[in-house]
């Protein structure tokens, strides 16, 4: 059963406890961690973010480590490289970058592997206040994803506990912002996070990863 | 003459539970340069609400459906920028329903 998933990133050990508590007070059923941390509590589940340049060298020795693995690419080059990578699973929107770095064809490449599209609202919300057009280069990039048929994701990325909040204001966020329907912004938050860690996706995709993985030795 | 009902009469009314330890003019002033600001982002907008003082820094944000999204996106950013103890405690259309989430303490998790 869908569970709400958020995915969050720690500063510290002693934050990571006291995020991830709060997140299932709050109704998350799962919360996947960004970081190094040696122990994650039950719950719980890693997620890594690489850059291009790290790909695929780098991806293929933490692949099997990771639940999730990520990128963000700053262009559009970048981009076409993560995704033609089937060891990626998802890149992160570009709320950081003058322009969008996700095209249909990235989108398309992405889809083979059952991909995603990240949505880091507390990065975005730090800086769409001073540049607006990052909402427009976000919500055009989740417009790709879903015509595409990709899995895009909207997580809060807290760096500590007073960014957690609640799923309910996941939502509204990617309603109001992102100019989506409510069921579409609630699956955003609660189907397709479920289905990113799923045991259902790891078979549909299976041997996907991996071939890339052995082709290296 | 036949009476018109306005348009903003028919919309469902929500009710928003908000803990803010703030006074009420501190919130009421946040949170319309925050909607100022998404109405700015957004092109265009008009979003209604009327702040409800309940007592022990909890408020009641009466809404319109249509100002739900963008009264909770506002409160979000509130939280990340302004007023870091700020917390949606709940939503209902029913102002009965609405004062009995606020009712219930802020330290009681919803699930272990």
């Amino acid at each position: 059963m869908p569970r709400y998933i958020d995915i969050i990133a720690p500063e510290s050990e002693e934050q990571l406890e006291l995020m991830v508590s709060r997140a299932i007070s709050l109704g998350f059923g799962a919360v996947g961690i960004v970081g190094d941390f040696p122990d994650l509590p039950n719950g719980t589940f890693r997620v890594s973010i690489v850059g291009p340049s790290s790909i695929p060298q780098e991806a293929r020795k933490i692949r099997s480590k990771v639940r999730l693995l990520l990128s963000s690419p700053k262009t559009l080059e970048e981009s076409r490289k993560v995704t033609f990578s089937k060891l990626v699973d998802g890149v992160v929107a570009s709320y950081d970058t003058g322009r969008p770095n996700f095209d249909y064809v990235s989108a398309k490449l992405l889809k083979r592997n059952e991909g995603t599209l990240l949505v880091p609202v507390a990065w975005m919300i730090r800086k769409m206040l001073e540049e607006p057009h990052v909402i427009r280069n976000v919500r055009l990039e989740v417009r790709i994803a879903l015509k595409a048929g990709l899995y895009p994701v909207i997580a809060s990325m807290a760096r500590d506990v007073r960014e957690i909040v609640p799923p309910r204001l996941l939502v509204s966020f990617g309603e109001f912002i992102l100019d989506l329907r409510r069921d579409q912004a609630k699956s955003m938050v609660k189907d397709f996070p479920s289905y990113l860690i799923s045991e259902e996706r790891k078979l549909r995709t299976k041997g996907v990863a991996l071939d890339e993985v052995q082709g290296s030795h | 003459m036949k009476f018109r009902v306005p348009i903003e009469l028919k919309e469902r009314r929500r009710y928003i539970c908000v803990y803010a330890p703030v006074s009420k003019s501190d919130l009421n002033k946040a949170l319309k340069r925050r909607l100022r600001e998404l109405s700015g982002i957004k092109g265009s907008g008009i979003y209604r609400f009327t702040l409800l003082p309940l007592g022990n820094a909890n408020f009641l944000v009466r809404t319109t459906e249509a100002s739900l999204a963008a009264l909770l996106t506002a409160l979000l950013i509130n939280r990340y920028k302004d007023i870091p103890s700020l917390e949606v405690r709940g939503i209902s259309g029913t102002l009965r329903k609405a004062k009995e989430l606020c009712a219930v303490p802020p330290t009681v998790k919803r699930r272990s």
